[in-house]
């Protein structure tokens, strides 16, 4: 694959333009300056490698094909990152199983343990370093089931509406409400327990 | 505290509650102790989430990454110039009975078949700047895939009949396996 | 008439599919061997099992051939198993079925090949390329049944 230098001088504007006209060049270079986000927020719903690669590089051939519905409402990388969830949520509910989610749903109508807790130190993170912040919270992301992380990442990472969560997650914006209560408060509850873990 | 009155805390942190709903449940915050470290750790999750996704690089090469994207957009795009929709469905409503027999007979053959030599070298894919030489070695039965740099111009070099001068003595340590 | 003729004829296809792919897991074996003309006094390593040595001594230059490690693994259908030869060194091996997988071979963290063979026991599948100093690594690949005989470790020659 031979590179081209010039194309990496031109706006995202104008390398979709050309690639809206079928030059491959111009989608060549929009690919390798967004993939790594891309491929992020795939990992970050999907917590898995293989299947984050899988879903990245199907959403870039989606945006391919789509590039004619492209009208500019939105960054380009915002576009194909819409893209790119769409496709992370269609294969979550493919994963999903009907045991596993009644038991979510009864502990998301009563909110789970964390309903009950009292509220932790409003400060857990209070003092950290950001790369160590970044870890405590990944690693407590990890730990939540898919559905919640899920909430979160889309209200949290990507800033978008309950309405638009609703929407893309096919539920009831009070289920979202829910989850998102739900997320957040098992979030604190964890990163208190981390910091704990790391002050022992 | 009731979830419903939880749910609207959060809502009215996240902006979400219209106008006037939105300044009874900011008075109810400012009232109530309970609802006000509520929303304190709420605001705390908020906070210590915004800008602190863990930055995740893609372990794949540019190339290696793209030619895949290629050619799936290249096998999406030399199937849909296929014949047609209403002739293929006209074609296959026919022929579909037949493919299946056809389908059956094949199986039946493939199962009664003496052992053929595998064949090796199917799809494959190797990263950019490296090129991939496969072949099968008739008198050992093994499948050889050879990775090499495009600008390695070494061969995979044959049993030579002299052997080697002696090297020597050299401490090899752990011949960590560099793939170049 | 002809919708039963499909039903019937899918219904036998699928039990012949389901009789021809092998269900079970695939056990593999992986090893991975250095190959270098330096002398058995000068290599911590011990030298790589008869069967194997004796190929690449067939096929390739260098005098001997060093065992570094191997590894094993049981792989249900459909699904990969990772096997770290070494630091900066994996293969990831998925069981495709009728004794086909999908190599990936991963080095510093890339994946520099991908590809789909065949692994009939007790045929190897070698992956190679030049190592530093004139020497080479090799990773032999095959799949295991229960008559394959393990590769004979050449102790004390």
């Amino acid at each position: 694959m031979a590179t081209h230098p010039d194309q990496s001088e031109r706006s995202d504007v104008d390398l979709v333009r050309a690639a809206q006209k079928g030059g491959m060049a111009a989608f060549e270079e929009l690919v390798a300056r967004h993939r790594d986000k891309i491929y992020a927020r795939a990992y970050s719903m999907v917590r898995n490698e293989d299947e984050a690669l899988d879903l990245s590089q199907e959403a870039w051939v989606k945006g391919w094909q789509r590039l004619a519905q492209f009208q500019g409402d939105s960054s380009f990388v915002t576009w194909m990152t819409r893209i790119v969830i769409n496709l992370c949520l269609d294969q979550l509910r493919k994963q999903k199983r009907q045991r596993a989610e009644s038991i979510e749903m009864l502990e998301e109508e009563s909110g789970g343990v964390e309903r009950y807790m009292p509220t932790s130190n409003p400060n857990p993170t209070a003092g950290l370093e950001r790369t160590e912040l970044r870890k405590r919270i990944d690693r407590a992301l990890g730990q939540l089931s898919q559905e919640h992380r899920t909430v979160l990442v889309l209200h949290e990472f990507e800033e978008l509406e309950y309405k638009e969560i609703a929407k893309r997650m096919d539920c009831s914006i009070g289920t979202v409400m829910s989850r998102l209560f739900y997320a957040r408060r098992r979030m604190a509850s964890l990163l208190a327990s981390l910091k704990r873990e790391n002050a022992e | 505290m009731k979830q419903d009155l939880e749910l609207k805390l959060q809502a009215w942190l996240d902006g979400e509650l219209p106008t006037a709903e939105a300044r009874a449940i900011g008075r109810e915050v400012a009232a109530d102790a309970e609802a006000g470290r509520l929303v304190a750790e709420l605001q705390a999750v908020k906070s210590a989430l915004a800008g602190n996704e863990m930055p995740v690089v893609l372990p794949e090469s540019r190339e290696f990454y793209w030619s895949k994207i290629q050619r799936q957009i290249e096998r999406e795009t030399a199937a849909q110039r296929g014949t047609p929709a209403r002739r293929v469905a006209r074609w296959r409503y026919w022929l579909s009975p037949l493919a299946g027999f056809a389908a059956l007979a094949c199986m039946m053959i493939m199962a009664t078949r003496p052992d053929v030599a595998p064949s090796f070298d199917e799809i494959s894919s190797t990263a950019e700047g490296m090129e991939a030489v496969t072949f099968h070695d008739q008198s050992t039965g093994v499948t050889v895939v050879w990775l090499a740099d495009s600008s390695d111009q070494s061969q995979p070099a044959q049993a030579p009949d002299a052997a080697a001068p002696p090297t020597t003595s050299q401490d090899s340590g752990d011949p960590d396996v560099e793939m170049e | 008439m002809r919708r039963l003729c499909n039903v019937l004829l899918a219904g036998m296809a699928y039990s012949l599919l389901t009789l021809s792919v092998h269900a079970s897991d695939l056990k593999v074996e992986a090893w991975l061997i250095w190959g270098a003309n330096d002398g058995r006094e000068t290599v911590k390593f011990e030298p790589a099992g008869q069967d194997l040595a004796d190929k690449l001594h067939r096929m390739f230059k260098w005098q001997n051939y060093y065992e570094i490690t191997n590894k094993t693994a049981s792989i249900p259908i459909y699904q990969s198993r990772d096997l770290r030869m070494s630091a900066q060194c994996t293969i990831r091996v998925k069981n495709l079925g009728s004794s086909r997988v999908e190599v990936s071979c991963i080095g510093k963290g890339k994946q520099v090949h991908k590809g789909d063979y065949t692994l009939e026991p007790p045929k190897w599948l070698v992956l190679g390329g030049n190592g530093t100093n004139n020497t080479a690594w090799f990773i032999g690949l095959r799949a295991v049944d229960k008559n394959t005989a393990p590769p004979v470790v050449a102790r004390g020659n």
